[in-house]
């Protein structure tokens, strides 16, 4: 408990330097002294005020909430599963919620509906897309023991609406093309006003859905059979899973683009770190590192010192994908 | 409650009800307090249906199965987890979990979701694992045990979850000899505390050695009686039926049926250790010891167990070891 005490202390601090950075760096060079005084509200420096709580303060409470959201749905999910390989993005429910976008955003232009829908409606699509796959998984795994089969129906999935995507992609008009395009790319910007406190009760909602599942977590990662015994309804605990899942990951997906591997790599952060199994350790451990994480991705997105910003989603998958070849050169049950 | 047996089972059906298959009708058995009982039975009877049947995870086709009275099936399930332990055949595994968190989660069903352990638990935690002798071990990871270790940790966590009844699927598969009898002599010693044990096996010697009552499952139903009942009624010997082996109920030996004409051979030696244990190797390699020899029937001499004498064809050889002698005999 003394390690994960230290952690979480450790994690918070690292969150606050981050936080720090993440709003004097940028394009435009702000101090430090305008930055806090914006955040207090009394300044003289309008630009800074306005480019701080308009733009780089809610562009950071996005990247923490989605890193948060991903990870800790990521968790849920190699729990629920065993599975140390599973996660949103692997399971597909990014696609779902990529295919969702994709029939509203593209869809809507090919069909002659015009953008009707707005930006709330790309947030329902991507929620119905990633709800639509997790039922599928779920329904498939009560009656599919296998763990292999339903990660490869998640990548069938996936494929699948990879496929839908590039037929829809294929008839749909040069700009929505476009916005469909730059949505994948992932992005942490945009989300302010409304939208943000919109994102921030669903992230809250899954959130606490998970944090209360932290005993009953405990007891499914040894095994179906632990948790029947002990008294637990296996069906509910993975309906809640589920459902909390898709909350987290959907809004992330709704909100930020489908930003792949930090779901799937922050968990295992957690794990080497803590050395423990104890969800009432690891879905705080993870929610804090999971913000910093993507804190971290934004900032080096945003290339300081110049005016480049690349793609969130790739810096994540950068970031991301070492942690994962680790995981799997370490555990040698993945390739038995 | 304590008028009833802790386990009743009543006209009970099992198998793949989907399939609509049952393999085993009517069970009518039941279980006592502070009674160790091994459940014995070929691959494939339904030992773990039935154990399952009997925790309640899997519905029967037909009759109940009763726990201090009360119908399993309609037992509430955190109720339920109070009465009965069920240790399944799945290792417990888990990256990243020691065994004191391992033990730790068998008193979850006490507190529901939230509320904390008290020390009570942490006391009852720790004394299960100092009962198993694997206090020196509380911090170490699952997945860094011994298959002894680990099923060792199995048996602290039922002990852990207190309950009155506990029911264990295979506890020493995969165990040596000797890890099998100390599982086998932990369980008794919960027997001997009062509870309920039912523990399924394939290890007939030591269930026989230690359980105080054997369910001997067979595919037209459960013969119940006490180790050497089921010897003295040759019901063990159902057991084996359709295979080569068979129980020598007056050694208690299992003997492997040899195929083949048993070859004639004459012993020569006086009653005791060297003479059982020289007609266990001829009977091993497909002979059968002569009491009327004739001329041409070979003649071993035993004096001592590195004083061998085979006399054959007129010529008399001398071996150091049972194995050597061995080695000659089933080359001529």
């Amino acid at each position: 408990m003394r390690h994960t005490a230290i952690f979480m202390a450790a994690s918070v601090l690292v969150l606050v330097a981050l936080l720090t950075l993440d709003l004097v760096l940028g394009s435009v060079r702000i101090p430090m002294r305008d930055v806090l005084q914006s955040l207090l509200g009394y300044t003289d420096n309008t630009l800074a005020q306005s480019i701080v709580s308009n733009y780089r303060l809610p562009k950071a409470i996005t990247a923490i909430l989605a890193g948060a959201a991903l990870s800790v749905s990521g968790l849920l999910m190699q729990t629920i599963f065993r599975n140390p390989l599973a996660g949103p993005y692997v399971l597909g429910i990014s696609s779902g919620a990529s295919l969702g976008v994709a029939l509203v955003v593209l869809g809507s232009s090919a069909l002659g509906l015009g953008f009707w829908v707005g930006q709330l409606g790309v947030v329902l699509a991507a929620m119905m897309g990633a709800m639509l796959v997790l039922l599928l998984i779920l329904a498939v795994s009560m009656r599919i023991r296998d763990i292999m089969t339903i990660l490869i129906l998640g990548m069938m999935f996936g494929s699948a609406a990879s496929a839908i995507t590039s037929i829809l992609q294929f008839f749909s008009d040069e700009s929505s093309l476009k916005s469909y395009v730059l949505w994948t790319m992932g992005s942490v910007s945009g989300v302010s006003g409304d939208r943000l406190t919109l994102f921030a009760i669903i992230i809250a909602v899954g959130t606490v859905l998970a944090l209360l599942l932290a005993r009953p977590l405990n007891v499914l990662n040894l095994g179906e059979n632990y948790a029947k015994t002990l008294g637990y309804n296996v069906i509910s605990i993975r309906f809640l899973a589920f459902l909390s899942t898709s909350l987290l990951a959907g809004a992330a997906a709704a909100f930020c683009g489908p930003i792949g591997f930090i779901g799937l790599a922050v968990p295992h952060i957690v794990k080497i770190s803590l050395r423990t199994s104890n969800h009432t350790a690891l879905l705080p451990a993870t929610l804090i590192t999971g913000g910093n994480m993507l804190l971290l991705c934004d900032l080096l997105a945003q290339l300081p010192g110049s005016d480049l910003v690349f793609p969130i989603n790739s810096m994540a998958a950068l970031m991301g994908i070492p942690v994962v070849i680790y995981v799997i050169f370490k555990n040698k049950r993945i390739a038995a | 409650m304590s008028s009833h047996n802790p386990i009743s089972i009543r006209a009970l059906e099992i198998g793949y009800g989907a399939q609509g298959y049952s393999y085993m009708h009517r069970i009518d058995c039941h279980a006592q307090h502070g009674e160790l009982i091994a459940l014995v039975g070929r691959n494939g009877v339904g030992k773990s249906t039935l154990l399952r049947c009997i925790a309640g995870l899997q519905s029967p086709l037909g009759g109940q199965v009763l726990l201090h009275g009360s119908d399993v099936q309609t037992t509430d399930r955190a109720r339920r987890a109070q009465l009965l332990s069920f240790i399944p055949a799945d290792p417990a595994r888990s990256t990243n979990t020691t065994v004191r968190e391992f033990v730790t989660l068998s008193r979850y069903p006490r507190h529901g979701w939230f509320a904390p352990l008290d020390s009570d638990d942490q006391h009852e935690i720790d004394t299960a694992i100092h009962r198993v002798g694997l206090s020196h071990l509380a911090q170490r990871h699952l997945d860094h045990l011994s298959d002894g270790e680990r099923q060792r940790a199995m048996i602290a966590f039922a002990l852990a979850q207190d309950t009155p009844i506990v029911l264990m699927d295979e506890p020493t598969a995969f165990l040596d000899l000797p890890n099998k009898f100390e599982v086998v002599r932990l369980l008794r010693d919960m027997a001997l505390s009062g509870k309920t044990i039912v523990f399924s096996t394939h290890d007939i010697p030591t269930a026989f050695s230690m359980a105080d009552t054997i369910w001997l499952m067979l595919p037209d139903g459960l013969s119940v009686g006490a180790p050497e009942d089921l010897i003295l009624s040759n019901t063990i010997n159902r057991l084996m039926d359709g295979s080569h082996v068979a129980f020598d109920t007056a050694s208690g030996h299992f003997i492997y049926a040899h195929e083949g004409i048993r070859r004639p051979i004459a012993l020569n030696a006086p009653e005791g250790v060297l003479r059982t244990w020289t007609v266990h190797a001829l009977e091993r390699n497909g002979f059968t010891i002569s009491t009327t020899p004739t001329p041409e029937t070979p003649i071993i001499t035993a004096i001592e167990p590195n004083q061998l004498t085979l006399q054959t064809n007129g010529k008399s050889l001398h071996f150091g070891s049972i194995h050597d002698l061995m080695l000659t005999l089933r080359q001529s």
